[in-house]
């Protein structure tokens, strides 16, 4: 038995996040069943990036990312024979995992009060910008917009200048894992009571629930923190490394220096102090290492445990022994996109294979799920087709 | 002792909790909030260094009290749902009543640097041989294998090696910021999420497991599809600042007053007629430069500048309210001060109000958890715990040790309620000054 290989789910994804979220679970062998709109599929199809920037719906890097291992069908919920599938396939499945927006399945005669009636058993996750109640529940949103809302934008980039957005698409995943622990904690209790439960992701609350010290310090000292300017990387040969070397890690940096004699040198006596002297500090550092390579460094501080890192760029991270160690890119091959390197297992468990199936075509397993799962026939199959049902 | 009202466990599951910092602490806390019996072990000698170090030195009520290492802001929130145990693991004796504990429980929760748990004499091994069924959950910074396994990282440090760094900066320079929230609670929350499906592995088929989970490898996975760009294209992905790969403007502008913001995205041509009739600059409508998406986003600069200057007159939150009645996707940067008196959050229930009623403490606020669980919800059914304050509860109830026993154990430091001498010499003797609200 693989981790999750009983598991049936059903993924409702136009957000990235629902996406994510149901990728990690068919790596662990759950059964994924994406639902998409016909014909225009899910948004993240038409965003890319494209292989030489050439746009095709089968061959957005976002797409085939964010659905390995998953099976595709096409259903138009806005019509009464799609809900009516809909419902027929939600039979089997333990979970529902959706990121179309508060009120969108409410509004399809989909929500969770609904089905509820008769599956009381189905764990029913929903993820929202905002949450899906609340004065501000009905904004319009962006990544950049939530990150804003969350108190996250104020607290990142330089005091001197604007704030900055993190990059990429990395809070839609961290909404995603919410939904991954939020469903399989509600799964484990559905299976042990047979009641199933509502789970409610918001990504701003899951944004401001990851802040560090902010709250903290209004709450205790009433000081409103935020961006600031902190002597964290410095320059070497080919690039950029960053020591932090813990106070109990001092001792073991000056001899990594080849300068026991500041072990005891006044001005970097305490974290304090070495605070106060940080300009001085980062000199010396600088004239010992500089002049070497970034991976050079880092191994040379981490060996001597010294907490340490180096700016690691997208090419880093392929060259990367550690990576390679473990194969974490991997080739799927996918019919129209072709082979291609995917990042792929970041937990391991002994016995347990990570699963890297490819993303579904557009509608690819109709005929599968819906005719020999469901038992349309061929030719209703083809009616569902004309009446824009799939 | 029973956790919580309601419980996703049925039968009490209980958590072993040797984590310090962050994301395994956060892992254990939502094991806790889900009605597990979580019992945090730290030593005399080695508190988590939250309750010392306590980052920025918040302490509750801004006072350090006869126990500080009790009032640490950071513990307070972080260790709610917890119970917690004095036990020295390095110490053979202490080893030795660990295993014992190992007997009576179901997981094992710990982000040690690779290798730690060999050097005590408890990985999992170990820890199987004593109890079979055991679940270790190993929230790791690279993974139980290769040559980088037994280096460390903080949230900083895994932010640069896995990449996130790279493209999370400003496009003219290398910022040196400081920036890292999402990384711990991000491993944390997965590792919760692994922790729970082991359970659910073992009621079916009778086996534990060990999950270790590589942080660096999870973030970089939450960079994915930026990746799918240099494996499609060879190109290694760059810092985007605010700018984003289609849409103009898109990007945040300053407001009245100081270090006041507001975010604003337009996607569409409806939106932006909307943006330039809220503006009240109609000549942006018909300026060739600014006609259809792609020609907006060539002229994004320029666009900005005429944003700014219209986006300086306003309160952020005024702002965010008339754009939004206007279609455009758009909120005020929020400040913590803000976030705490944002009539949204309040209406949506994310304050955790604690009601401690230990002397001196009194009620303070904690942060939610981001998401809810309609019948089995994630409260706080009980505050941080001080230092050793379940000692008695798991060394006599639990492991039926006499009274005798536990204060021998005490007098050789192996268990105790306060931190060693050497650990209370590191709390400062006093505070900086409050700040004015």
């Amino acid at each position: 038995m693989e981790f999750l290989s009983d598991v049936t789910v059903i993924e409702l994804g136009e957000n990235i996040s629902a996406s994510a979220c149901t990728k990690w679970m068919a790596a662990l062998g759950a059964s994924v069943i994406k639902i998409e709109a016909p014909g225009r599929g899910d948004p993240a199809r038409r965003m890319g990036p494209f292989p030489n920037d050439d746009p095709h719906p089968e061959k957005s890097g976002m797409f085939l990312y964010l659905n390995t291992g998953k099976k595709g069908i096409t259903l138009n919920l806005h019509t009464k024979e799609g809900q009516n599938i809909f419902r027929k396939i939600i039979l089997k499945a333990y979970i529902l995992i959706e990121d179309l927006g508060p009120g969108k399945m409410e509004d399809l005669g989909l929500g969770y009060d609904e089905l509820e009636k008769t599956l009381p058993h189905l764990v029913y996750t929903s993820i929202s910008p905002l949450g899906e109640k609340g004065p501000y529940s009905h904004f319009k949103t962006e990544d950049i917009v939530i990150e804003a809302a969350s108190g996250m934008m104020l607290q990142h980039g330089s005091p001197e200048r604007e704030p900055l957005k993190i990059g990429g698409n990395i809070i839609y995943y961290r909404a995603g894992a919410s939904a991954f622990m939020g469903s399989l904690a509600a799964l484990f209790h559905a299976e042990a009571t047979g009641e199933g439960q509502k789970v409610e992701v918001s990504i701003q609350e899951c944004l401001l629930h990851d802040d560090f010290i902010t709250v903290e310090a209004y709450l205790a000292r009433g000081e409103d923190v935020r961006r600031r300017l902190a002597p964290m990387l410095l320059p070497c040969n080919d690039g950029w490394f960053y020591i932090r070397a813990f106070p109990h890690e001092w001792p073991r940096l000056t001899q990594a220096l080849g300068m026991p004699e500041l072990e005891k040198d006044d001005r970097f006596i305490d974290m304090h102090r070495r605070s106060e002297h940080a300009e001085e500090l980062n000199t010396i550092i600088l004239s010992q290492l500089g002049g070497q390579g970034k991976e050079e460094i880092y191994d040379k501080l981490q060996k001597n445990h010294i907490t340490a890192g180096y700016l690691a760029n997208v090419e880093d991270l392929f060259r990367s022994e550690q990576y390679q160690s473990h194969n974490y890119f991997i080739t799927i091959d996918h019919p129209v996109a072709g082979p291609l390197t995917y990042p792929g297992a970041f937990a391991t468990m002994e016995d347990i294979d990570w699963k890297h199936g490819r993303a579904p075509l557009l509608g690819e397993h109709n005929l599968e799920i819906l005719g020999h799962g469901l038992g349309y026939s061929q030719q209703d199959l083809v009616r569902l087709r004309q009446l824009g049902v799939i | 002792m029973k956790m919580g009202d309601k419980s996703i466990s049925g039968p009490q599951i209980r958590v072993l909790d040797l984590s310090m910092f962050w994301a395994g602490a956060t892992c254990a806390g939502f094991l806790g909030d889900l009605g597990m019996e979580v019992i945090k072990i730290e030593s005399c000698q080695h508190p988590d260094p939250d309750r010392i170090v306590t980052q920025g030195l918040l302490y509750l009520h801004n006072e350090l009290g006869e126990d500080p290492w009790n009032r640490g802001m950071i513990h307070l929130r972080r260790h709610r749902n917890k119970l917690d145990i004095t036990l020295d693991l390095s110490n053979p004796e202490g080893r030795d009543i660990f295993l014992k504990l190992v007997e009576k429980s179901d997981m094992v929760v710990e982000n040690f640097r690779m290798g730690v748990l060999e050097k005590l004499g408890i990985d999992y091994s170990v820890l199987q041989s004593v109890n079979p069924q055991m679940i270790l959950i190993s929230v790791s910074s690279q993974g139980e294998s290769g040559p980088e396994r037994t280096y460390g990282s903080n949230a900083e440090i895994l932010s640069f090696t896995s990449g996130v760094r790279s493209i999370s900066d400003y496009q003219d320079e290398i910022g040196l910021f400081t920036a890292a929230n999402v990384p711990d609670p991000l491993a944390g929350t997965v590792a919760a999420g692994f922790a729970i499906g082991a359970l659910r592995y073992r009621r079916k088929t009778g086996k534990g497991i060990h999950v270790v989970i590589s942080q660096r490898e999870l973030l970089t996975n939450c960079i994915g599809d930026v990746i799918m760009d240099y494996s499609m294209n060879g190109r290694i992905p760059q810092p985007q600042g605010n700018q984003h790969p289609f849409y103009a403007p898109h990007g945040c502008y300053p407001c009245k007053g100081k270090d006041s913001w507001i975010a604003l995205v337009v996607k569409d041509d409806q939106e932006w007629e909307s943006l330039c009739q809220v503006m009240d600059m109609p000549e942006l409508l018909t300026d060739p430069r600014f006609n259809g998406g792609l020609s907006r986003w060539h002229h994004r600069e320029e666009i900005d500048k005429k944003i700014a200057s219209w986006t300086l007159q306003y309160e952020p939150k005024d702002l965010m309210e008339l754009l939004q009645k206007k279609g455009i996707a758009a909120a005020a940067l929020y400040s913590v001060p803000d976030l705490m008196e944002d009539e949204h959050l309040r209406v949506r229930g994310f304050w955790d109000k604690i009601d401690d009623r230990r002397p001196n403490f009194g009620t303070y606020l904690c942060k939610g958890r981001g998401f809810t669980l309609s019948k089995t919800p994630m409260k706080t059914h009980c505050r941080a715990p001080d230092l050793g304050e379940h000692n008695d509860y798991v060394y006599r109830k639990l492991l039926g040790m006499s009274q005798e026993e536990i204060e021998r154990l005490e007098k050789k430091g192996i268990i105790g309620s306060s931190p060693a001498p050497e650990v209370q010499a590191r709390i400062p003797k006093s505070l900086p000054k409050l700040c004015l609200k």
